[in-house]
């Protein structure tokens, strides 16, 4: 079992090193951010969505910089020139932001998605056309 | 002034009392709401009828029904009905609706209106005859007047759900330019379900404008002799629905409409108008298809 764990982690880790890297490679602005995923798929919109999300960023300077869930601080980081941050999160939070002193530098919306269509009310009664 | 106003407040509080009284279910009921982007098909295999208050009208009877329904984000159409809505809130809604106007189904049976409801005027049936039917001094037949129009309307429908009854207010015009008039509806539905099966009842109070009445049961100089023209006024209708199902299977259910409409002077006085109601009946068993 541990070798099991083991291999997963080291396999993780990879991941977020191949995807670090991938990200500093398109990042062509003086600071940007990988989050994934953006999207959340709930079998019902009403029941909620909780997922793992992955912030990933860089800057060409560095900073001090807070991850922002809603209005909450989920993780700051001082003078840094990259960052990584994992967490399950609950999505109907819906808002990720990356803040120095308070003032947004990024944003993005936590969308949830229903597998089943929405629900809404007919405007006419059964058997109208009779 | 005649004794229908007081038919009508008996009816719709008769109705409006009853849905006070069954105030505690949900909003949205199973058979009121529906999923997006569904299309919904049933058929409906039995035998009714629709009485005609016309002179030379004849009856429609009613042998296989649909009930044909979709609603994507933006637009829905629904038995006839297309249109597109707009949210307002969790409870309430503005549509914007087009539509066949109804009246010309009283004088031409295969109207888009009763498209798909089968004739067969060999069959005789009872038919319910809740008063008496009206003697007029005289009698102008379908047949004696001239083609009347085949309009398209569109219309303001306001939704909103209050305490598991849905209310409904509507304002419609003539978008064709056909007969030039407007209607209105103000009406209440509501569902339940008991042991004995799934009932919806609903209840319209409607006004049809006088330019309405007039294209339809209007009678001119070139169409009676002098002295027998007719010329239309704002009417005030009302309107009481029951249906009635009680599913068999996931998809079969049997099933019984009932629907009355009661006139007022403003139509009985012309004189193609036979009678002061119309009374709709069917029963049958329908098969959901989607």
């Amino acid at each position: 079992m541990w070798l099991l764990r083991c291999w997963l982690a080291l396999l993780f880790v990879f991941s977020l090193g191949s995807l670090a890297d991938s990200a500093a490679d398109q990042c062509k602005e003086p600071l940007c951010w990988q989050v994934s995923p953006i999207v959340c798929v709930a079998d019902k919109l009403e029941q909620g969505c909780e997922a793992e999300l992955r912030v990933i960023w860089f800057s060409d300077t560095p900073r001090t910089v807070c991850l922002y869930l809603a209005e909450q601080a989920q993780r700051c980081w001082q003078e840094a020139t990259s960052g990584q941050w994992r967490q399950q999160v609950d999505w109907r939070q819906g808002w990720l932001s990356m803040r120095q002193q308070q003032q947004v530098l990024l944003s993005t919306e936590l969308q949830v998605l229903s597998r089943q269509p929405a629900k809404r009310r007919r405007i006419s009664g059964a058997w109208s056309i009779f | 002034m005649s004794k229908l106003p007081l038919k009508i407040i008996l009816l719709v509080s008769l109705l409006l009392g009853g849905f006070a009284a069954t105030a505690n279910t949900p909003s949205c009921q199973a058979d009121d709401c529906i999923a997006e982007q569904k299309l919904y098909l049933s058929w409906a295999v039995g035998y009714g009828q629709r009485s005609n208050p016309l002179h030379g009208g004849k009856k429609l009877n009613l042998v296989v029904l649909p009930e044909i329904y979709y609603y994507s984000k933006y637009w829905f159409f629904d038995n006839g009905r297309l249109g597109s809505s707009l949210t307002l809130s969790d409870t309430t809604s503005l549509s914007i609706i087009g539509q066949f106007n109804q009246e010309k189904g009283y004088f031409q049976q295969w109207f888009s209106g009763n498209l798909l409801q089968f004739e067969a005027n060999t069959l005789t049936m009872p038919q319910f005859s809740t008063a008496m039917e009206r003697q007029a001094p005289m009698q102008i037949a379908i047949s004696e007047v001239s083609k009347r129009p085949t309009a398209f309307d569109v219309g303001l429908q306001l939704d909103t759900v209050s305490r598991g009854t849905s209310w409904q207010l509507a304002y419609w015009t003539d978008a064709s330019r056909q007969h030039h008039g407007q209607y209105a509806s103000l009406g209440a539905r509501r569902g339940w379900q008991s042991p004995y099966g799934k009932w919806q009842v609903s209840a319209h109070l409607h006004w049809k404008s006088a330019q309405l009445i007039d294209t339809y049961y209007g009678l001119t100089a070139l169409e009676v002799p002098a002295g027998q023209e007719y010329q239309g006024r704002d009417s005030w209708q009302a309107e009481l629905r029951l249906n009635w199902n009680k599913p068999l299977t996931e998809r079969l259910s049997v099933l019984m409409l009932l629907r009355y409409l009661q006139f007022d002077s403003a139509m009985t006085d012309s004189a193609l108008v036979r009678s002061d109601h119309v009374t709709t009946w069917f029963g049958g068993v329908s098969y959901r298809f989607f």
